[in-house]
């Protein structure tokens, strides 16, 4: 049997099916999630953009309190260890985030969206593991690069994550001075190529694609100029600090006597357009979606796509969408951790409110951390005995949904939006991920917004397909319908999640199960469940 | 190569592979194969001027004022021009023992790209271009090798890396995986999987590398740290896989360098010690171990205190197997005139022969097949002795 349309789009170009969600009955249908998802507002950072780019001025001063600590030696210490309120701070937003995402993914109706947006976290890939300030960019970065921009022209897409401070910050850029530029030549600075060399081989036109070194070193003078502001992060460009002159990349002359952010923004349009990079993309789209070797025909009429439209990305998806080549052959394609879980969260229909962090019970802490917090700046202080936003009141701190999300109403004592949380009561980080969603992430390899390397999340079934993995992903699966599998029959939820793409083989298999329990974790962990 | 065992080292192994019921017995045919390899990759480019620095060289000085070090700095004078960087102090008496060397100037043929993506592809498929192999060539090998014995490799990873992955079969385990399954609960899932080759394989590992893996750890906790995923190597080693692979990553230090480079030493130093102290003294006498990186870094430090992508390294060798106590390879200098390009430090020295060499004497692999499969187009050079008698 041939499995319909909604499965496979479920599957294939989704998150999964889940109870209540009617399946996609077409392409429009897809390329609508496409369109919804752009015009809603992002669900994280969890103190929303604003509230996100407020907060940096609370980090700043708990960044200043603890190096004034540290010099006066009053560095808080609980037994042998020291406490450190920035980081904690860093570290507790950083986990709002990112349970903010799984949930949203998880409750998302436009699954199609939500895979695009991992395609391109993936392709213009930074890491939370950069830096300490790091943690709080990555979740922005998305929200302000990348998703609005997901239904553009590529160049569009392009330009905006690569002026984004946080790629500037991951990519080096920010280190990065002409070295016969005025501020070069007086600090005696100079180039740093990583963003120029991977804006080249990995976000346009590929390695292997004909670019020579020079190429990436006039790329790298080209982008000099390009700073993000401390502290608060925004793209700023310093005309000092370009490198004067003309330089050629790709046999295009870019910059003059003057150097302008233009020239930069020429540069990357000019990468935009060059066939290498159409068909670099296109490639690695179908890669992503559809086998690891992937069919040329589903690339060539999205590269047409693509050549006819100018880059405009929905015309490009669609290209792909509507070439039945890309609806054959089922489970090429390995789900990515990432994937899995939101996958298997769905299917089992757990709820949002469950997929917050682990509140560490913290019941003293927000009593005591205005006491005990002396070494504090004066300004930091109203903000840190108010820690957790939203549901403040609720202090049995047993309630998941409140912690999430903050609301816009919540003010703190300084009349700032954004309100970082306290270390709790014994110096620790008030929240843990949760072993459902965030914190499976980094027992299956694929940690939230940290990828390895620039190049980001391998795509191959080998590599998610291991024995370590498998094992990861049964402990899980069973882990999880112990906790939420209540009620639910395993031959009813493997016909409800896979529907016709179960084989026969696995649906015998699992209606032998020696438990419900074991039943409804083979559902989870079985072959189909994990390919695509 | 050798072909003698004792019976003290066929028991030692067999008591580990004993807590292990479900794993593969040893079988007489695994006995002589007694030699192994362990193979660590460098991801990020690792600064091998900085690991083992020339400081006799005087062009270092100029090209690296911020980062360069000289021996009252705390630089570990080696052979009177090179000197080892002080975060690699534990090391130190390894080297004094001849159980630890380094191979100069290496690099694999990847000239000019620079990219990280590329230079690992080349480092691990043991192509002579980019993109040339779509396998591991540490994979590969493993078909080189004629005793059936010494064929099991593990590749100690979450997801299994390139250099050992292929047509051949290996063991790909994490430090922290754990099936904790009852007996008939295991066999429901393998039989869940046994339409499917993948999956199959990949479960069929998980039970016989669980009840390995299960004895080695004995309870304790188990962490992602180097130190577990040595052990877990050591482990393996100890019982029937002769080849192991891993990964010590962030050796990208483009910004900060005498912060940034610390950390990654340090783990280089924590995976070969503890992958001495975890291995019985005849075992580690018949071990080499590999530490390889996918480029060198600029001759020049950066405007950040850092430096960027390169050409020529320098290769770790260690263990009691390997010719250790010296520095391999030759030394082309730093002279302007020396630098490839006028940046890089110019490779002497092909890093498929140091890699090709290993398999030549710890496994007996021969140099035909070196040079057709495992490294196609490769001459097997015989000059270089990297390793003991």
């Amino acid at each position: 049997m041939i499995p319909s349309f909604g499965t496979i789009a479920a599957h294939r170009f989704g998150l999964g099916p889940r109870p209540g969600e009617p399946p996609a009955e077409d392409v429009d249908a897809l390329m609508a999630q496409v369109q919804r998802g752009v015009a809603e507002t992002c669900p994280f950072p969890y103190d929303g953009i604003d509230g996100r780019r407020a907060s940096f001025a609370q980090f700043r001063t708990l960044f200043r309190a603890n190096q004034d600590a540290k010099k006066n030696g009053t560095v808080r210490k609980v037994g042998d260890r020291t406490v450190n309120p920035y980081e904690i701070g860093l570290t507790a937003a950083s986990l709002r985030d990112q349970h903010l995402k799984i949930r949203h993914a998880v409750e998302s109706p436009n699954g199609f969206f939500e895979r695009l947006a991992s395609f391109w976290c993936g392709h213009f890939a930074i890491s939370a593991g950069k830096s300490s300030a790091m943690r709080v960019l990555v979740g922005l970065y998305e929200a302000e690069a990348l998703r609005p921009n997901l239904a553009g022209s590529f160049k569009q897409l392009l330009t905006a994550a690569t002026l984004h401070p946080a790629m500037l910050i991951y990519l080096d850029q920010t280190k990065s001075v002409g070295p016969g530029s005025a501020y070069g030549v007086k600090k005696g600075l100079g180039l740093n190529e990583n963003l120029a060399r991977e804006l080249i081989e990995l976000h346009t036109l590929g390695a292997g694609s004909g670019y020579t070194q020079d190429d990436v070193r006039a790329a790298a003078c080209v982008l000099t100029g390009l700073d993000s502001e401390s502290w608060k992060f925004r793209m700023a460009y310093h005309q000092d600090r370009a490198e004067p002159g003309i330089h050629r990349v790709l046999g295009t002359d870019y910059g003059g006597p003057v150097r302008r952010l233009e020239d930069v923004k020429a540069l990357l349009s000019d990468l935009a357009g060059k066939e290498a990079t159409r068909r670099h993309i296109c490639r690695k789209l179908v890669v992503h979606f559809i086998a690891d070797d992937p069919p040329t025909e589903v690339v060539e009429a999205m590269v047409a796509a693509w050549s006819e439209s100018d880059g405009n990305l929905p015309d490009v998806y669609r290209a792909m969408l509507e070439h039945p080549r890309s609806w054959e052959q089922e489970g090429q394609k390995a789900r990515q951790p990432y994937e899995f879980v939101v996958a298997g969260l769905r299917a089992l229909n757990v709820p949002g409110d469950a997929l917050a962090p682990v509140r560490v019970a913290d019941v003293q802490s927000m009593v005591a951390a205005g006491a005990e917090t002396g070494t504090m700046a004066e300004p930091a202080q109203p903000a840190m005995a108010k820690p957790v936003a939203g549901n403040d009141m609720d202090m049995t701190g047993v309630s998941g949904a409140g912690v999430e999300r903050n609301t816009p109403a919540a003010m703190s004592e300084t009349g700032g939006v954004g309100l970082v949380a306290a270390p709790t009561a014994d110096g620790r980080i008030p929240f843990r991920a949760n072993p459902y969603s965030v914190g499976a992430l980094s027992r299956f390899g694929q940690p939230m917004w940290k990828p390895a390397s620039p190049a980001g999340w391998d795509e191959n079934l080998a590599s998610w397909i291991t024995a370590s993995q498998l094992t990861e992903r049964i402990a899980w699966s069973r882990t999880l319908v112990a906790r939420f599998g209540e009620g639910q029959d395993p031959r009813g939820l493997l016909q409800a999640t896979l529907g016709d793409l179960a084989r026969d083989d696995t649906i015998q298999s699992v209606a032998r199960a020696p438990s419900r329990e074991i039943g409804l974790a083979m559902v989870l962990a079985s072959p189909e469940f994990n390919r695509r | 190569m050798t072909t003698d065992f004792s019976r003290r080292t066929f028991l030692g192994a067999a008591c580990c592979v004993a807590a292990a019921p479900l794993a593969t017995p040893v079988t007489f045919a695994a006995l002589p194969g007694d030699n192994r390899l362990v193979t660590i990759v460098l991801r990020g480019a690792m600064d091998g001027l900085a690991l083992v620095q020339p400081y006799g060289d005087p062009a270092l000085r100029l090209l690296r004022p911020k980062l360069s070090l000289l021996p009252e700095q705390g630089l570990h004078d080696l052979d009177g021009y090179f000197g080892l960087h002080p975060a690699a102090e534990a090391l130190l008496p390894l080297w004094r023992a001849g159980e630890l060397g380094f191979v100069n100037a290496i690099s694999t043929p990847y000239r000019s790209g620079r990219s990280h993506f590329d230079g690992q592809d080349m480092l691990e498929s043991g192509g002579a271009a980019v993109q040339d192999e779509r396998t591991g060539w540490l994979n590969r090998a493993i078909a080189g090798i004629t005793r059936g014995s010494a064929r099991k490799a593990i590749d100690v990873n979450t997801t299994s890396e390139l250099i050992l992955a292929g047509p051949n079969p290996v063991d790909v385990w994490s430090t922290r995986a754990n099936l904790e399954l009852a007996d008939d609960e295991r066999s429901f899932f393998t039989r869940l999987y046994r339409n499917d080759p993948v999956f199959a394989a990949a479960m069929a590992e998980a039970v016989a590398t669980d009840m390995f893996s299960d004895g080695i750890y004995a309870g304790e906790k188990r962490s992602s740290g180097v130190e577990s995923v040595a052990r877990l190597a050591a482990g393996m080693l100890s019982g029937e896989h002769r080849i192991a692979s891993f990964s010590i990553s962030g050796w990208d230090t483009h910004v900060g360098q005498d912060r940034t480079f610390k950390k990654p030493v340090g783990e280089l130093c924590t995976a070969i010690l503890t992958l001495k102290a975890n291995l019985r003294p005849d075992v580690w006498r018949r071990t080499a171990i590999l530490a390889i990186t996918e480029f060198g870094r600029t001759a020049q430090e950066n405007g950040s205190a850092g430096t960027d992508h390169g050409t020529g390294g320098v290769a770790i060798i260690a263990g009691g197997a390997v010719a250790g106590g010296r520095i391999h390879g030759n030394w082309p200098t730093l002279s302007e005139a020396s630098l490839l390009d006028g940046r890089d430090l110019q490779p002497t020295t092909d890093l498929r022969q140091l890699a090709a060499a290993m398999l030549y004497q710890q496994f007996g692999i021969s140099a035909k097949a070196l040079g057709s499969s495992v490294f196609p187009g490769l001459t097997l050079e015989t000059g270089a002795s990297y390793l003991r008698g």
